[in-house]
């Protein structure tokens, strides 16, 4: 990331690439994020560096009654997955495992993503590609279909 | 289109910058050096005269092809720093730019640990839909991926039921890999009747192919074989060099990242024989034998050097790249 790779692949991968894991893509998608925002770095102008603000709370005040403070908040990273209350909080969610979790966002997705489909006339297109390709290349027409 | 993560030297962001020119310029002349002396090996007769027709000098009993310098600054000339790929929705569509960052998922497993079971089993053709389903919906990804080898479809054609399967579950443009003339040919062919014919493919590439030499520099018939048809029909293609250091290229670094960079800049060469100005992307999977066990390992400090340093040596050419990372 830091070095600038145009693509950079892997999530998802375990093992050194044996194993795809859909749940470990989920949770991989987290940690994208996150290096995301340390690329981004630390911008330092008149808004970020914030003298006046730190000025007029001064010593022993607060910034967390600053409107400021309540919109930089929605530019923080928020993964959805990772934990990061304390364990009394976590426990009370009834100690939700990581891998489970985005083994459920999985699953969610299956069911509640809608991707656009391919009109019926392509698809049978491309099913006549493949079984012609199946008998004269490998010598036996196709029994699966996709997402068989 | 959606445009990549920006990389310093910008007004602001972190950066890693681990090379010098002058690194840059030995490992370049390293690679001009072992390109034009010692030469790569290439299998396929096809590829022989294509290199040979370009000004290469050609063994025909050894199959060495080697490139004269004169040959590769007359390839570099023609690199192409970015390309669009094209979503099946133009919302998904994405540029692949040097020096901007892209993430994707990972490629050619061969096993999969089951949504439902959790049981570690073999990779089918359903699984290729239901991964490229999953990552359609991963807002960090902004490509995808034919994830895992499906194993339950004759050898000869898998690369057809890959497409087969991932087409209806993604809008996201995605790669795939390739192994043979008639699956890219035929494959072309499939995502033609996506989009509306092979002219409105090279316009709008929806998916695009990617293959690998075998360290050390043979220029293996699998990868010249999915190269060639591909880049005479305009598409964008991937090389992914596989080195692994202490085995197929040298135990040191820099001597790794060299051989890589003879066997990808041999690859483009071809490209740029074959299609001046054609897309190519500079890709790496490179890793390091761990001699205490001979094995390959991949998640290791090793492994993110020869990443940055991929991606340092494409820029340096001008060339998009691609690395394993995550």
């Amino acid at each position: 990331m830091l070095a600038g790779a145009s693509v950079i692949y892997g999530p998802g991968m375990l093992e050194s690439g044996m194993t795809y894991d859909p749940a470990q893509v989920v949770a991989d998608n987290e940690f994208v994020a996150m290096t995301r925002f340390v690329r981004d770095g630390i911008d330092v102008n008149d808004a970020t560096t914030a003298i006046d603000e730190i000025m007029r709370v001064g010593p022993a005040g607060n910034f967390l009654e600053l409107e400021s403070t309540l919109i930089g908040a929605r530019k923080l990273s928020a993964p959805r997955l990772i934990h990061r209350n304390v364990r009394e909080a976590w426990e009370a969610e009834g100690s939700p495992d990581f891998y489970l979790e985005a083994r459920k966002e999985a699953k969610r997705i299956l069911a509640e993503h809608e991707v656009e489909p391919l009109p019926d006339d392509v698809t049978a297109e491309i099913r006549a590609i493949v079984a012609e390709a199946d008998t004269k290349y490998a010598g036996r027409p196709s029994a699966t279909k996709a997402g068989a | 289109m959606k445009r990549g993560t920006k990389v310093a030297p910008r007004s602001s962001g972190v950066s890693l910058h681990m090379f010098t020119e002058a690194d840059l310029d030995d490992l370049h002349e390293g690679t001009v050096t072992v390109l034009d002396r010692t030469g790569v090996l290439v299998e396929s007769d096809e590829a022989l005269d294509i290199f040979a027709d370009g000004g290469c000098r050609v063994n025909r009993e050894t199959h060495i092809v080697q490139i004269p310098p004169e040959v590769l600054q007359g390839a570099l000339a023609s690199a192409r720093s970015s390309f669009l790929l094209a979503g099946r929705d133009p919302k998904d569509d994405v540029l692949v730019e040097s020096g901007r960052v892209l993430v994707t998922t990972f490629a050619e497993g061969l096993l999969v640990n089951d949504l439902e079971t959790g049981e570690n089993r073999p990779s089918t053709k359903a699984d290729v839909g239901t991964h490229c389903h999953i990552v359609d919906a991963l807002d960090q990804l902004d490509l995808n991926l034919v994830s895992v080898m499906a194993r339950d479809v004759p050898t000869e054609t898998a690369a057809l039921h890959n497409l087969e399967a991932a087409l209806p579950r993604t809008t996201k443009p995605f790669n795939m890999s390739m192994v043979s003339s008639h699956e890219a040919e035929l494959c072309m062919d499939m995502a033609a009747a996506v989009v509306g014919g092979r002219d409105a493919l090279r316009e709008r590439p929806i998916c695009f192919f990617g293959s690998c030499p075998v360290a050390p520099m043979n220029l293996c018939v699998t990868l010249t074989d999915a190269l060639i048809p591909s880049v005479r029909a305009g598409m964008p293609f991937l090389a992914i060099s596989m080195g692994m250091a202490g085995g197929s290229t040298p135990i040191t670094l820099a001597g790794t990242l060299i051989v890589q960079n003879a066997e990808l800049l041999a690859t483009y060469v071809l490209t740029q024989l074959v299609n001046r100005g054609n897309a190519f992307v500079y890709g790496n999977s490179t890793c390091t034998m761990d001699l205490r066990w001979g094995a390959s390992a991949v998640g290791t400090p090793e492994t993110a050097l020869y990443q940055a340093g991929t991606a340092a040596l494409a820029r340096y050419y001008g060339l998009p790249s691609w690395t394993a990372g995550y």
